[in-house]
């Protein structure tokens, strides 16, 4: 029952990529598209992570503390597994839609839970591989490793995502019982998720600065990660010396942990599957009610609906966060900022197509319209019934990307204007550069939505983070930000830099007007068919 | 009030509906009676413009859907067998956002809400969003949405689908003080003893083309809905 159960996960997770909404057939065009997308990011991750381990491993081991090595691989694969699982974790075993249906079929409880399980060991296996075999690589080659070393290296490889999924089980049980109980649930998952976001970014952008006090302080931080990290100082010494007690105690301290919650958890599977949170009950009171017109109410609709989830929110518009969190750090870090142009003049003259494209790279993270027709889900039937024109159902999806994006990218454009003191004109530059650009990327957003929407999501959370538009746009506003840079170091010898500005200005130009033009007719169209 | 002529629809090269035409006059209750994907559904579908159609034409109160659909969608209102709604909203605020659509003055909608909130037993819970009702819950809210513009025609499929034996009792009120106000109700469904108590008109549809249709007691004759539906079933198995 095990392996049908987990054949099943697999093909849910195989087919939720693969295939599009309406078609049963594979969809070959998507598999391809999906293969080059992860395949671009594994690339980076791989890239980033064998940098870091080739900075640090020829200095390690020429001070005789190879250990200090595995143990910085083995913290990067816990927290890069543990961030990257926890709201996966909580979702799958907590949350999933399907628990009642499979509680009531002569399936044991531990074997629905260890399928879920499974589902978050295989994600944990790929975020640990770009981890862990950079740093194999890295060590074989620069260093060399025995077959024992090896062998032991993989049994560390195939334990560790266990033991990261017994600390994401206990924290995604405690974000569950934290949210039965608060009532401002998305604000909550806000502050979470911004936190551990920013821990993360933290941790990546620090990694240089860490790698010098790592092989500095090596010794004594060895001692204590023996004191105050024991398994992952066990890990280390059976990695690095091939020491078999040391991998036992290692794989006593992973294994334990993981058999000790999936028991708790399958002992108190129903209970933890079938509570519901209290819902504190509201009496209807007739008030006076208040009409509005048909776009206002339209655009109500769509605000209630984009912020009443706050995964939608932050993966559709984490711009916005950036931007007003950016606005505040210019002022903030103004003096270093000083400090800089006055250590590099060359900058000065670059300074608006810099805080031109700074913009443009803060507001790509916005694709609030990407996902606003597959949001609609199986509801589609309400709009497409009303007498509403297709051309305002669009314009106000349009319009809600423009209204929570604009006026964050103003607020931000404005701040590096007042820091940079810039003139005017370039004033109006630099305002109308993210503007310009979010309106490109809300009618892109749109576009491919509409060509590509996905309807048969079990939770909103899929269409934001898995649906081919989203992902579509998303590399298409970050990569333009890059290519935009690129092309002035390859075209800087033939145009002049403020030139190069206005061509771009041009173009973006141009290319919304044909966006909204496609928009209104083949958009249109599109939309009618759905 | 509703003309369904020559509608086809077909989904790759299945035929859902084949050459189908059907006409609804004002004051009838018409059912709408097939087997699980006779092609019921998407012929109310295409009806209330969500399904474009291949060919052939539905004419509302003289309005095509194809060339006018805003002027037929006025007129018109529509029940899904599955009413899935806005869960971010509450109640009161969905009911709202459809009154806000087709222009339902305050005062209007007002009394309507109370009116058929009250009947239908649901005031108290207007206030609550609609991610916590129940599917009979939603299934009233949605009839209360699809009265409260007062359309001429109404559409339904599966309208008794998860309502209580009282709500479904008033449901049939309200659809014969519908049509006896001059509006017309073309509804789908499998429950046969309420089609033959409820409708003045049936259609029996099978692989999308219509078998018989007619006054209901010219379709039953002397027998019952039940074994003519069966008798049919048979025939063209």
């Amino acid at each position: 029952m095990l392996k049908t159960l987990i054949k099943l996960r697999l093909k849910g997770i195989f087919l939720r990529q693969t295939r599009s909404s309406k078609k049963a057939k594979k969809n070959i065009g998507k598999i391809v598209l999906m293969v080059v997308l992860f395949g671009y990011v594994g690339i980076v991750f791989l890239g980033m992570f064998g940098a870091l381990f080739y900075s640090i491993v020829d200095a390690l081991h020429f001070m005789n503390i190879d250990e200090l090595y595995f143990s910085v691989m083995s913290i990067l694969i816990i927290m890069f597994c543990f961030i990257g699982s926890v709201f996966l974790t909580h979702h799958e075993i907590y949350e999933a839609k399907d628990n009642e249906l499979l509680l009531s079929m002569p399936i044991s409880n531990r074997d629905i839970l260890l399928s879920r399980v499974f589902t978050i060991l295989i994600l944990n296996y790929v975020y640990e591989f770009l981890i862990a075999a950079p740093a194999l690589f890295v060590y074989i080659v620069s260093v060399g490793m025995s077959i024992t070393q090896i062998i032991i290296f993989m049994g560390v490889i195939l334990t560790l995502p266990l033991f990261v999924l017994a600390l994401s089980c206990l924290f995604g049980w405690l974000l569950a019982h934290i949210l039965t109980k608060v009532r401002m649930k998305n604000i909550i998952t806000i502050i979470l998720y911004v936190v551990f976001m920013f821990a993360y970014f933290y941790a990546i952008n620090s990694i240089e600065g860490y790698i010098g006090w790592l092989i500095q302080n090596g010794e004594s931080l060895m001692q204590s990660i023996e004191k105050g990290a024991f398994p992952i100082y066990h890990l280390s010494i059976a990695i690095s010396q091939g020491h078999i007690l040391s991998f036992i105690i290692y794989l006593v301290c992973a294994l334990a942990p993981f058999i000790l919650v999936i028991y708790l958890l399958s002992t108190n599977f129903i209970k933890l599957a079938t509570t519901k949170p209290k819902v504190k009950k509201i009496v209807y009171e007739a008030k006076e009610m208040k009409t509005n017109s048909l776009k206002k109410a339209l655009l109500i609709r769509e605000i209630k609906h984009f912020t009443s989830n706050a995964m939608v929110m932050l993966n559709g518009a984490v711009g916005i966060l950036f931007c007003v969190i950016g606005a505040i750090a210019i002022f903030v870090y103004k003096e270093k900022i000083d400090f800089i142009l006055l250590q590099i003049p060359e900058l000065n003259d670059m300074i608006v197509p810099i805080l031109c494209l700074i913009g443009i790279g803060v507001n790509s993270m916005n694709m609030i319209s990407a996902s606003s027709i597959s949001l609609e889900g199986n509801r589609l039937w309400i709009i497409k019934s009303l007498p509403i024109s297709t051309k305002d159902i669009l314009m106000i999806k349009l319009g809600l990307h423009l209204l929570f994006c604009i006026p964050a990218g103003i607020i931000f454009s404005l701040a590096t204007v007042i820091v940079f003191e810039v003139g005017i004109l370039d004033a109006i530059l630099i305002i109308m550069a993210p503007v310009l650009f979010t309106l490109f990327i809300d009618l892109l957003g749109l576009l491919l939505n509409l060509w590509k929407p996905k309807f048969d999501w079990v939770n909103e959370t899929v269409c934001v983070k898995q649906s081919m538009p989203v992902m579509l746009t998303m590399f298409i506003s970050m990569g333009l930000a890059f290519v935009i840079a690129a092309c002035y170091i390859f075209m800087g010898d033939f145009i002049p830099l403020d030139i190069y500005m206005y061509l771009i200005f041009i173009i973006f130009i141009v290319a919304n007007i044909i966006l909204y033009y496609m928009l209104n007719t083949w958009g249109i169209k599109r939309f009618e068919q759905l | 009030m509703l003309k369904i002529e020559h509608l086809t629809k077909t989904y790759d090269q299945y035929k859902a509906v084949d050459d189908l035409s059907l006409h609804i006059e004002r004051g009838e209750i018409y059912g709408f009676i097939g087997h699980n994907g006779a092609g019921k559904t998407t012929t109310l579908k295409s009806i209330v413009g969500i399904l474009p159609f291949d060919n052939g034409d539905i004419i509302i109160n003289g309005q095509s859907i194809k060339t006018n659909p805003m002027e037929c969608k006025k007129n018109m209102a529509y029940i899904p067998d599955n009413p899935d709604l806005y869960e971010y909203l509450s109640g009161i605020q969905y009911l709202n956002f459809v009154a806000d659509i087709y222009h339902v003055s305050k005062s209007d909608r007002e009394a309507r809400i109370h009116k058929y909130a009250t009947m239908l037993e649901l005031v108290d819970d207007l206030a609550q969003p609609i991610s916590a009702y129940s599917h009979g819950m939603k299934q009233k809210l949605a009839v209360i949405a699809a009265f409260i513009h007062e359309p001429r025609l109404i559409i339904m499929d599966e309208p008794f689908v998860g309502l209580d034996p009282k709500a479904s009792h008033l449901l049939k009120q309200m659809m014969r003080e519908h049509c006896d106000q001059g509006g017309a109700i073309f509804f789908s469904t499998h429950v046969l003893e309420v089609a033959e108590k409820l409708c003045n008109r049936i259609a029996i549809i099978k692989q999308g083309k219509l078998v018989i249709s007619g006054r209901t007691q010219d379709v039953t004759q002397n027998e019952s809905l039940e074994d003519v539906f069966l008798e049919l079933e048979n025939d063209n198995a």
